[in-house]
């Protein structure tokens, strides 16, 4: 399973590894007997201390839910799902009460309380995931995308970053079924990917950073042979979106530019009121001009018909202004997957005289980059940051380019 | 299925007026050459099926068209059944305008003489196309590169002038006993011939299909 640690969290981290951990344990992602990763392993996979990872396993022990067998490890313990669903619910009922009493000192009758516990609920529901990807992995011999996990809600546009050779593509046609998967869960709108296989392709658009449209062919002739093949395809927004796009139906494809055919692309995908558009690299290669019209027309779906997006791309800028989320691999590993927001706030760009840099302060570093003078560093933790460095050095608001960067190329900057 | 069949027939839109004329040359041109005369419809027929069928096949190459058709809503399974019923349907196609023209041309008071085709014609044009496509449709799949194309071509060849040869080759060896055995079969029971053969590019053609099948279901694109 894949856990993911957030730094804005207020949570402790070794409690969100003990959420995380329990929660695919009471879900039975991980199964009785099951061996989890070591103490130490963990700790470095997830960038955190041996302690807090010892200390969310000693919890889980204490609660019930692992063994530790001197010699062997960990393993999750034989469950009573029973029991667990009640502990849960016990939880639940302590956390809500402390909410209730906030809400009566603050003067809310329980009819206020009722309507805004209804309409949470109701929200929740509504936030079904158009894509749920667990654990994915995919051997390529040189490369291997080990256990991508994320999920995007219906209605949004998710970002989906990283350098090139990351892992963006194969993810994408793993997706796509135009690769088999080694392990892992694939699904789309609640379905499984292989086996509802012809269901959900009609019910996504998608739109590769080439064009595999018949190049001898005109766009017309183009439009007949992939038209035939969607139950819902829409003649007049697939006309209306050639007129929008100024794009002659009766040349050929050979004839159009790169951004002409991808224009084309993305008429076509959006013209059988697909629900859910993947964008695989759609603007590498094409000029800042188009690649800003292409973001507006992705923005204006969102508004008009609450379509979701996936969009893959190295160029990160495309997304600053879109994005809803931003999921960020790299060498086949999922690094960051959170909301735009929560990933461009935990985040702080660092500048400073040499100097003021110690040792202690550059654990507190994502990436450094050094020169005989100063240094400029990425942090995920601005709290900590502005309490070491206090004013000392220049704070500034990153951008996904720089925390890819960062990310990409930790302290190995020239 | 039958989508991905049109398809077909669009892409290779421009490619049939092409064989087609190639066709209405090979018929005028050899129908004077004997002894090709006697094969005018066989190899007219089998050329222009060829030439289609390695159309369809390398306008899918050309265009990297596997992540195009995968990504439609269609299974992998139809995608290579649909290329094997639609090579069947271009060869009918090759055929059927064959004996149109062969038909035209007996009526036409042209300077031209040339018989009309027979079902033994179209019979041995079916079976040439079956093999050509129990060899190129998987070796094309497999390989997808110059080899695949150079083997194809080769076959092409072979099987192109074959007929002419076989036959050379059967009359000059007529008193051997396995010629003997040949021609009595030919003349008594044409059809029981036809059948073995028939019967046996059958055979042939289900293993290529079912190769081209596991093949293409386990490709990672």
């Amino acid at each position: 399973m894949n856990i993911v640690i957030s730094n804005r969290s207020e949570e402790p981290i070794y409690n969100q590894i003990y959420q995380q951990l329990r929660g695919a344990i009471v879900r039975e992602e991980l199964k009785a007997g099951e061996p989890l990763p070591s103490i130490r392993s963990l700790a470095r996979d997830l960038q955190v201390s041996v302690i807090t990872t010892r200390r969310a396993y000693e919890e889980l022990e204490r609660d019930g839910y692992i063994e530790t067998v001197a010699g062997k490890g960990s393993f999750v313990a034989p469950q009573n799902t029973e029991l667990l669903r009640e502990k849960r619910v016990n939880l639940i009922e302590e956390k809500l009460g402390a909410m209730i009493q906030e809400a009566r000192s603050l003067g809310l009758s329980l009819q206020e309380l009722q309507r805004i516990v209804e309409l949470l609920y109701e929200e929740d529901l509504l936030m079904e995931n158009v894509l749920e990807i667990k654990g994915l992995s995919k051997n390529l011999g040189s490369f291997r995308l080990d256990k991508v996990s994320f999920s995007l809600p219906q209605g949004y546009i998710m970002g989906f970053i990283g350098p090139n050779g990351a892992g963006k593509t194969t993810t994408i046609k793993l997706l796509m079924n135009l690769m088999h998967r080694d392990g892992g869960d694939i699904r789309v709108f609640g379905l499984d990917n292989r086996r509802y296989e012809k269901e959900i392709k009609q019910r996504i658009a998608f739109v590769y950073d080439e064009s595999y449209y018949y190049e001898d062919l005109s766009l017309q002739d183009n439009r007949r042979i992939v038209a035939r093949f969607y139950r819902d395809w829409d003649e007049k927004a697939f006309q209306r979106r050639l007129r929008d796009f100024d794009l002659p139906p009766r040349k050929k494809l050979k004839n159009l530019s790169r951004g002409m055919r991808t224009k084309f692309g993305l008429a076509i995908a959006l013209s059988h009121t697909a629900e859910f558009l993947i964008m695989d690299e759609p603007t590498s290669g094409l000029d800042p001009v188009f690649r800003s019209e292409l973001m507006d027309i992705l923005q204006q779906l969102l508004v008009e018909e609450n379509k979701s997006v996936l969009f893959s791309t190295h160029i990160t800028t495309d997304l600053e202004r879109v994005a809803d989320y931003i999921c960020f691999i790299n060498q086949g590993r999922i690094v960051l997957c959170q909301s735009k927001d929560e990933i461009l706030q935990g985040h702080v760009l660092v500048k400073g005289a040499l100097e003021r840099l110690s040792p202690e302060a550059e654990r507190m570093f994502i990436g450094l980059r050094k020169n005989h003078y100063s240094f400029e560093g990425l942090s995920a933790d601005p709290r900590g940051i502005r309490q070491f460095f206090g004013d000392g050095v220049l704070l500034e608001s990153p951008g996904l380019d720089d925390i890819m960067v960062f990310y990409v190329r930790g302290n190995h900057h020239v | 299925m039958f989508k991905l069949l049109l398809k077909d027939l669009l892409v290779l839109k421009n490619s049939i007026i092409w064989a087609m004329t190639y066709l209405l040359a090979i018929i005028i041109i050899f129908s004077m050459v004997p002894p090709f005369d006697k094969f005018i419809y066989i190899m007219a027929g089998y050329g222009t099926s060829y030439i289609l069928i390695m159309g369809a096949l390398m306008a899918e190459f050309k265009n990297n068209s596997d992540i195009f058709l995968n990504s439609l809503p269609v299974k992998r399974q139809e995608i290579i059944l649909s290329k094997y019923l639609s090579a069947l349907a271009l060869t009918l196609l090759a055929l059927a305008v064959a004996a149109i023209l062969g038909l035209i041309i007996n009526l036409l008071p042209l300077p031209l003489s040339i018989r009309l085709m027979s079902g033994m014609d179209a019979a041995i044009v079916l079976l040439m196309a079956a093999l050509t496509l129990t060899i190129a449709m998987p070796v094309n799949l497999i390989f997808s590169n110059q080899a695949a194309r150079v083997s194809t071509v080769m076959l092409f060849m072979l099987l192109f002038f074959a007929p002419a040869w076989i036959k050379d080759f059967i009359m000059d060896n007529h008193q051997a006993e396995w010629a003997q055995v040949l021609i009595n079969t030919a003349v008594s029971q044409p059809a029981v011939l036809l059948a073995t053969v028939a019967g046996l590019l059958l055979l042939l053609l289900a293993l290529s299909l079912i190769i081209s099948l596991r093949w293409y279901e386990a490709k990672d694109f």
